[in-house]
């Protein structure tokens, strides 16, 4: 799950990427509108955190110009901007929610999974696809009556799958979703932690397709 | 209430009741007076008239002597039935007839006044000669005369004496009519609410008051602006606030998600780095409240030494950036002003030099006397700042667009204070030599009043 941060306080957007790095998301963090816009335009993202007061284009701005390529990706705002005006504006040009500094890191981890669990399309908090469940509040994965605890990166794993059940994801595509910018990933990073939620939830979990990548396995 | 609220109050007046009461005094003298003249000139009147009415009987008894004789009769016969004899004429020829004690024998023709021996009052008499040494004389007693002047000179009196309660009565209703559009008005001024004064209107109002209303209403849009000055700047100041407060819940949640000892050390290192920047914006925004409520006093300054002082203030962070900071020799240089305000000016021009020159610059201070005034200059070789957002740099939390997001926006805004307390000016200028920008604390040689 890679998100977006756009944040133009240095402290704001350090402490950040560092509550969701620990909640497995993978996070590339930017200061400015500019920068925003042109990361949005390279690189997959799920979810945006988009500051309002930012130096360059308004945070309004980038959100502005964003609906209007067509990208329906979910933005949160977080802004310090806490009058009723802002937050109409903000939801009109096409927020999907609105948090209002200070906040509270599981306050945001929340309407995330929020944004994220109706952008997929479902409306039960926990993901699943009739055999793997997964519950993006706990981090806890069931599978053939078996709950277990996963970790912060393979919780992330797990997730980009189910979140495409039928789909075939490519080591890369699963590198994206998993690891940020600066992040350095090992060459068999991925094979490390398909091997641990297979130890976890057993082998049917995630099945492999030979030469193009790997699914999301629906019986044992 | 105090005693001097006591003295003051007494001290001033109702213009209501001073004009009310000057208006009405001057009505009375006046009336009182112009009365006493009526009064005067109808007496003397009714008197002359009635000198004219004995002066009269005294001709229609000369020309009608036979008649003369029976007016005579006939005023006598009225005499008897009338009960104030006293007013009647009576007519004496002299010497035919019997003459009364108080008439002499002889007396010359013309009006006179004689005294009565007899009684009391006076008798006033026209004499007449009608030849042939007879005399006639026409008399009237003055005591009945007096009484019919004086009754119809006091008659003409009765009008103006009714006027002249009416007249006080109309003048007090006048003047409190007139007054009304200023009570109106000071009732609606009142009324306001004080978050935002609006102005008083004029209509209606008298031309003499009209610009000391007008004087208010300026007072009252300099007080409307200020507020809202300060209305802003809390504003800012609490939207400020709330980017310090961020950071420290986010790093303190961080801190406490940590795992091991290790990453706990690691996560102490911003949340340390978060406190000391709310903590740098507190002491801010005092040192701006202080500023805008505080008075400073006046001191000697010996300026080289304490611009020393700041450079040596500074001089680690300085090195710590690799740039070079030092200051232009100059003579000894004294003023009279306020070292703290000083301090705050020169140290918040002082850190945005060394915060946005590039390391490897140089940063020098310099100070340079001018006949009435003294400059204190920071010169960099920073970025500059492009010529039209000079001005807005002052204003508070204000920050540049490529700012790294560290820093309130407060600090040139706290220099703008400190030198409006002190009597001088800042302001930036981009160098003309070379890149960078100059910072310049104009100050008054001797400056009295903070």
């Amino acid at each position: 799950m890679r998100i977006l941060l756009v944040e133009d306080d240095a402290m704001i957007g350090e402490a950040v990427s560092t509550a969701l790095k620990d909640a497995a998301y993978a996070v590339d963090w930017v200061q400015d509108g500019k920068t925003a816009l042109a990361t949005l335009d390279s690189a997959e993202h799920q979810v945006v955190l988009l500051d309002l007061g930012l130096p360059g284009h308004d945070g309004l701005d980038v959100l502005k110009r964003l609906r209007q390529a067509g990208r329906d990706l979910p933005v949160i705002i977080i802004t310090a901007r806490d009058g009723v005006d802002d937050r109409v504006r903000g939801l009109d040009l096409g927020a999907d929610d609105y948090l209002v500094k200070p906040f509270d890191v599981n306050e945001l981890l929340a309407r995330m999974r929020a944004v994220i669990r109706r952008q997929s399309g479902q409306s039960s908090p926990i993901l699943s696809n009739g055999y793997v469940d997964l519950d993006p509040a706990t981090r806890e994965a069931t599978c053939s009556g078996v709950t277990v605890l996963m970790s912060a990166r393979e919780f992330a794993l797990l997730h980009s799958l189910l979140l495409r059940p039928g789909q075939i994801l490519t080591r890369a595509e699963l590198e994206e979703q998993i690891y940020g910018w600066n992040e350095e990933v090992e060459s068999n990073a991925i094979d490390f932690l398909i091997h641990g939620v297979r130890r976890k939830l057993g082998a049917g979990v995630i099945k492999n397709v030979r030469g193009s990548g790997w699914r999301v396995g629906t019986a044992p | 209430m105090t005693r001097t609220s006591q003295g003051r109050s007494a001290r001033r007046h109702s213009l209501q009741i001073r004009l009310s009461k000057m208006l009405a005094v001057a009505v009375l003298v006046t009336g009182v007076s112009a009365s006493l003249a009526a009064l005067y000139f109808a007496y003397d009147e009714a008197q002359e008239f009635q000198d004219d009415t004995i002066r009269q009987v005294a001709a229609l008894s000369v020309d009608f002597p036979a008649s003369g004789r029976t007016v005579h009769q006939q005023l006598d016969t009225v005499s008897k039935s009338v009960e104030d004899p006293e007013s009647l004429i009576r007519i004496y020829r002299l010497p035919d007839r019997a003459r009364p004690a108080w008439l002499p024998e002889r007396i010359d023709a013309g009006l006179h006044t004689l005294m009565n021996p007899a009684g009391p009052e006076s008798i006033r008499i026209f004499v007449r000669d009608t030849g042939g040494g007879s005399q006639l004389v026409v008399a009237q007693s003055t005591e009945s005369r007096n009484e019919i002047a004086l009754n119809s000179a006091l008659r003409t009196l009765i009008p103006s004496l009714l006027m002249l309660p009416i007249l006080i009565g109309v003048i007090a209703f006048i003047v409190r009519a007139e007054l009304k559009s200023l009570k109106q008005r000071s009732k609606d001024i009142d009324l306001q609410a004080a978050e935002r004064p609006q102005p008083v209107s004029v209509q209606n109002l008298p031309e003499e008051v009209v610009p000391f209303v007008e004087a208010i209403n300026r007072l009252l849009a300099r007080v409307d602006t200020m507020i809202a000055e300060q209305r802003r700047f809390i504003a800012d100041a609490a939207h400020e606030l709330r980017t310090p407060l961020t950071a420290l819940s986010l790093q303190a949640q961080n801190l406490s998600a940590a795992s091991s000892p290790e990453m706990m050390r690691e996560r102490l290192v911003p949340l340390k780095a978060g406190i000391e920047r709310a903590r740098k914006l507190t002491v801010q925004l005092l040192d701006l409240a202080r500023l805008q409520s505080g008075e400073e006093s006046c001191q000697d300054i010996d300026l080289v030494a304490l611009a020393r002082q700041w450079l040596a203030e500074f001089v680690p962070l300085a090195e710590a950036r690799q740039i070079d900071l030092g200051m232009d020799e100059s003579a000894s240089i004294r003023i009279q002003s306020n070292a703290q305000a000083l301090g705050l000016v020169m140290r918040n021009a002082l850190e945005n030099a060394l915060k946005y020159t590039p390391s490897g610059g140089v940063v020098t201070l310099r100070l340079r006397a001018e006949a009435d005034a003294v400059l204190i200059e920071v010169v960099d070789t920073g970025p500059g700042i492009p010529t039209e957002n000079q001005a807005a740099v002052f204003a508070p939390f204000h920050r540049l667009q490529d700012a790294s997001g560290e820093g309130s926006g407060l600090g040139l805004a706290i220099a703008r204070e400190a030198a409006g307390k002190l009597g001088g000016a800042v302001s930036v200028s981009n160098r003309v030599d070379a890149h960078g920008l100059v910072f310049t604390l104009r100050l008054p040689r001797t400056f009295k009043g903070l």
